[in-house]
């Protein structure tokens, strides 16, 4: 990303940033030198043509200290602007120094000029000259409640409340501590936040000598604000639409143009917070876009994905076509792939006839059964006669079997049902109550169930008994006294076992059995 | 490690220390030099009606602010209710009835200010609102200005005045009309008001100026009156309460106005200078037009408003049919203020028009 425009003007900002720090003023009174070697080697790299060090006129040692350190170098020029705040502010200084506007949403560098603060050109310097990395910074340590106000290195990292301890400090009644300047600095809430690169003073300022905000008030649109912004912005109107959310209107009057200087809050009778309803606005706005950004992106995904599809069936068509063409051409070469298919449809006409024929057969089978008797039949058809009648048996079999176990569903639903109706019937009883009965009728409901069941098993014992007494009788009447110790428990008959007895006898002990059964399940 | 404060609160971390209150006491301590030459030349009738006008205002914003479920207190230390009453005051005829001022700084505070949504929302100034209502609906006692306190055949007490306010008679059972009688007998219009009446009578400019109730630079009176608003007007730009646009536009308007309509026309114009220093000029100029809550916003916007204002002034005194129009045309140039307002936007830093 190189400028469009060459660099031709080198600014190194010896304005200080805000009342009460004088971190770069302390810098250029004792390290002009190295300042001005920082300064020529930024000039050579962003190959400027011009250097020029703003400072403003309250710091008569530093201008002193600067211009001794520069008289011997033709091209590095020290200028002296008056001291108002915010002139410190980048694109400020650059209007102050050289007339110019920085474009809205542009940067410097589409001026032709590059901007540098004085503590950078000596970190430069000691980077570039002594290989030293950037550990420690001038740090302003001031406020009314400090004993000994002063600048001091502070290795990067270091705790504020080091600073303040090392300067003397005496927390009044909420105490505020700000890590910056009265203007634009930040309310720290914890003293053990660090030094960073950025941190230019630590303010420990008294409420007496720099009273906090009051309660916002109504605004009377005096136009102070407006007479004190640096960007010549309507503070007051920016102010409506922002409590407004008129997210239009403020981009109309140039939010983002805002500097967030403090300014106008600072001289706003009604002690209206402006810079805190901009910067809220601003973070609002951003995220507006950030949501336009990313439903834009989704809209793209998806067109693409419309656009893709749409190409896949499109591809898909086309092969399907070719291929048919292809087909096509062949089967014009082959002519005996012509026959083929005359016979595979010869095939499938054959077919379709003696399927027809089928059914029809069996459509006047059902129709008619006692004419089917006097219709003479063709061999594939009584087969298929044959089969249909199976089937129907099977069927009937199994709705039989089905009706069965329904009417045994039914049976155990009806038991069910008089203790729900209970259930309902009595609302006062209580839930627990309820939850029980319902418990005891689903084991009722169980118990039927395996009743039913017990009893088809039972009946099925039975038929098995049949066949098995079946046996023995076919082969001989031996088997009699066999079976008879077998029977011994059972009481005493007089009449001597016939095979049916002993049946009937089994049967009535699986019964029994069941029975019992069916007691202990209950 | 250690938890500084709870207050927590975004930069900028201090305030100027000029409270919205501050700004209001200082255009009332302002108006003093104008008052008191009031008090001389028109008698105790301006106190009368100050403490009575500034006691409805009050009253008034609070019984508002109680309706509107606002902080009262806070609101009324705001010193506005104050400085609308005050203003009120100042411009009603000094011995207007009692009812005349209830009337007009209720309509002011209630209707024009509160009904908008206070301060800092009303759209026209409200004590030259509350002026216009009483000027059109109670046109004699609001154009009944006494001759000036000298040429009075009597002058009235403190008490005597008050009397005269709230009764309408004097302690000694004069009314209005007798009170103003002057020394020879004879009653007298107000200069705006006779500089009409003369020229419908085919009288010059210069034959009318030569009567007794024209100064030197206006009216007899209300060159003094003038030169009093002024002076406070030169502290309130001095102290930055106000800024010299307005002012200066109103002024220039007028005054160029004036030479202009004086060099070219019939001999029918009110001088220049009297222009100036007769009528409500200077007041209107620092006090009324300044008012920020109404006037235009932006640098130019504030020139331009302030000379439409002259400009109204000019053609109501020069056309119209009332004899002074400074109510008239600060109400008349508020209407312009939003349209005055977008056409008046600064050039953003950074950016081209």
């Amino acid at each position: 990303m190189f400028p469009s425009k060459p660099i031709d003007l080198l600014i190194l900002n010896g304005v200080e940033c805000e009342p009460y720090i004088t971190s770069d003023d302390t810098l250029m009174r004792y390290f002009s030198k190295e300042i001005v070697q920082g300064a020529e080697i930024l000039q050579h790299i962003v190959s400027a043509k011009v250097c020029i060090i703003g400072i403003e006129d309250n710091k008569p040692d530093a201008i002193k200290a600067l211009k001794a350190a520069t008289k011997d170098i033709a091209n590095i020029n020290v200028r002296v602007v008056p001291t108002k705040y915010p002139s410190g502010g980048e694109k400020q200084l650059i209007q102050l120094l050289t007339g110019l506007q920085v474009p809205s949403g542009g940067i410097p560098a589409d001026l032709g000029i590059v901007m540098q603060n004085v503590g950078t050109a000596f970190a430069v310097k000691e980077a570039i000259i002594d290989g030293k990395p950037l550990t420690k910074r001038v740090v302003t340590i001031t406020g009314e409640t400090l004993k000994s106000p002063q600048n001091v290195w502070a290795k990067l990292g270091t705790p504020t409340q080091d600073l303040l301890d090392f300067a003397g400090h005496t927390p009044e009644k909420q105490q505020r501590i700000i890590m910056g300047g009265p203007m634009m600095g930040f309310s720290i809430l914890d003293a053990s936040t660090p030094v960073v690169k950025t941190t230019n003073c630590i303010l420990a300022p008294s409420a007496k000598k720099l009273p906090p905000q009051g309660d916002e008030q109504a605004c009377i649109r005096c136009g102070l604000c407006a007479d004190a912004c640096p960007a010549e912005l309507l503070p007051q109107q920016l102010q409506w639409f922002a409590k407004a959310k008129d997210h239009d209107k403020l981009s109309e009057y140039n939010l983002f143009d805002c500097i967030e200087c403090g300014a106008c809050a600072y001289v706003c009778p009604s002690q209206i917070p402006l810079v805190q309803y901009y910067r809220t606005s601003k973070a609002e706005i951003r995220e507006i876009e950030q949501e336009k950004i990313k439903s834009e992106k989704a809209r793209v995904r998806f067109e693409q994905r419309q656009e893709r599809l749409e190409r896949e069936k499109q591809e898909r068509l086309a092969k399907h076509k070719a291929s048919a063409e292809k087909r096509a051409k062949a089967l014009e070469k082959d002519t005996s792939a012509k026959d083929k298919i005359a016979a595979a449809l010869a095939r499938a006409k054959a077919k379709k006839q003696a399927s027809s024929d089928e059914s029809n057969d069996s459509v006047s089978k059902s129709n008619t059964t006692t004419s089917s008797d006097s219709t003479p039949a063709t061999k594939p058809a009584n087969a298929a006669k044959d089969k249909v009648a199976e089937a129907i048996a099977r069927a009937k079999a199994k709705k039989a079997a089905k009706e069965q176990q329904e009417s045994a569903e039914i049976q155990a639903d009806k038991k069910a049902q008089p203790v729900e109706a209970e259930t309902t019937s009595t609302e006062s009883v209580s839930t627990a109550e309820q939850e029980r009965k319902a418990k005891v009728a689903a084991a009722i409901a169980r118990a039927k169930q395996k009743r039913e069941e017990a009893k088809a098993a039972s009946q099925e014992k039975t038929t098995e008994a049949e066949t098995k007494t079946n046996e023995p009788e076919a082969k001989s009447s031996e088997p009699q006294a066999k079976i008879e110790p077998q029977i011994g428990s059972e009481p005493e008959e007089e009449t001597p076992l016939t095979a049916e007895q002993i049946r009937k006898q089994k049967v009535a002990a699986a019964i029994a059995k069941a029975k019992a059964k069916k007691a202990k399940s209950e | 490690m250690s938890v500084f404060s709870s207050i927590f609160k975004s930069s900028p971390h201090g305030a100027m220390g000029m409270t919205t209150n501050q700004v209001m006491r200082m255009v009332c301590y302002a108006t003093i030099p104008g008052f008191i030459t009031q008090l001389y030349f028109y008698g105790w009738g301006t106190l009368v009606q100050l403490v009575l006008c500034i006691g409805v205002a009050v009253l008034s914003e609070a019984i508002v602010l109680s309706l509107r479920e606002k902080r009262i207190r806070r609101t009324l230390s705001d010193g506005s209710a104050v400085l609308t009453g005050l203003l009120l005051a100042l411009s009603i005829p000094p011995l207007a009835p009692w009812w005349v001022s209830v009337i007009g700084v209720a309509f002011a505070i209630i209707i024009v200010k509160q009904l908008y949504g206070g301060l800092g929302f009303n759209l026209f100034n409200p004590a030259m609102a509350g002026y216009v209502v009483l000027l059109i609906s109670f046109p004699v006692a609001m154009t009944s200005w006494q001759p000036i306190q000298p040429m009075l055949m009597h002058t009235l007490s403190l008490a005597d005045t008050a009397y005269v306010i709230f009764t309408g008679y004097s302690i000694e059972g004069y009314n209005l009309q007798q009170l103003s009688m002057l020394v020879d007998g004879t009653t007298m219009a107000t200069p705006l008001d006779q500089f009409k009446t003369a020229l419908a009578q085919q009288q010059t400019v210069s034959e009318i100026l030569s009567l007794p109730i024209y100064g030197e630079y206006g009216g007899i009176g209300s060159q003094w009156v003038n030169a009093a608003y002024l002076l406070g007007g030169l502290f309130l730009l001095q102290r930055g309460i106000i800024r010299w646009h307005i002012p200066l536009g109103m002024i220039a308007s007028l005054f160029v106005l004036t030479v202009i309509a004086s060099a070219t026309g019939a001999d029918t114009t009110y001088p220049p200078v009297q222009q100036l220093f007769t009528g409500a000029v200077m007041f209107g100029a620092f006090f009324i037009a300044t008012d920020p809550v109404s006037a235009s916003t932006t640098p130019k916007g504030r020139i331009i408003f302030g000379a439409l204002i002259g400009a109204l002034i000019f053609m109501i005194r020069q056309w119209g049919g009332y004899p002074d129009g400074i109510a008239f045309a600060v109400l008349l140039a508020n209407m312009c203020v939003p349209l005055i307002d977008h056409y008046t936007q600064p050039k953003v830093y950074g950016h081209k028009r």
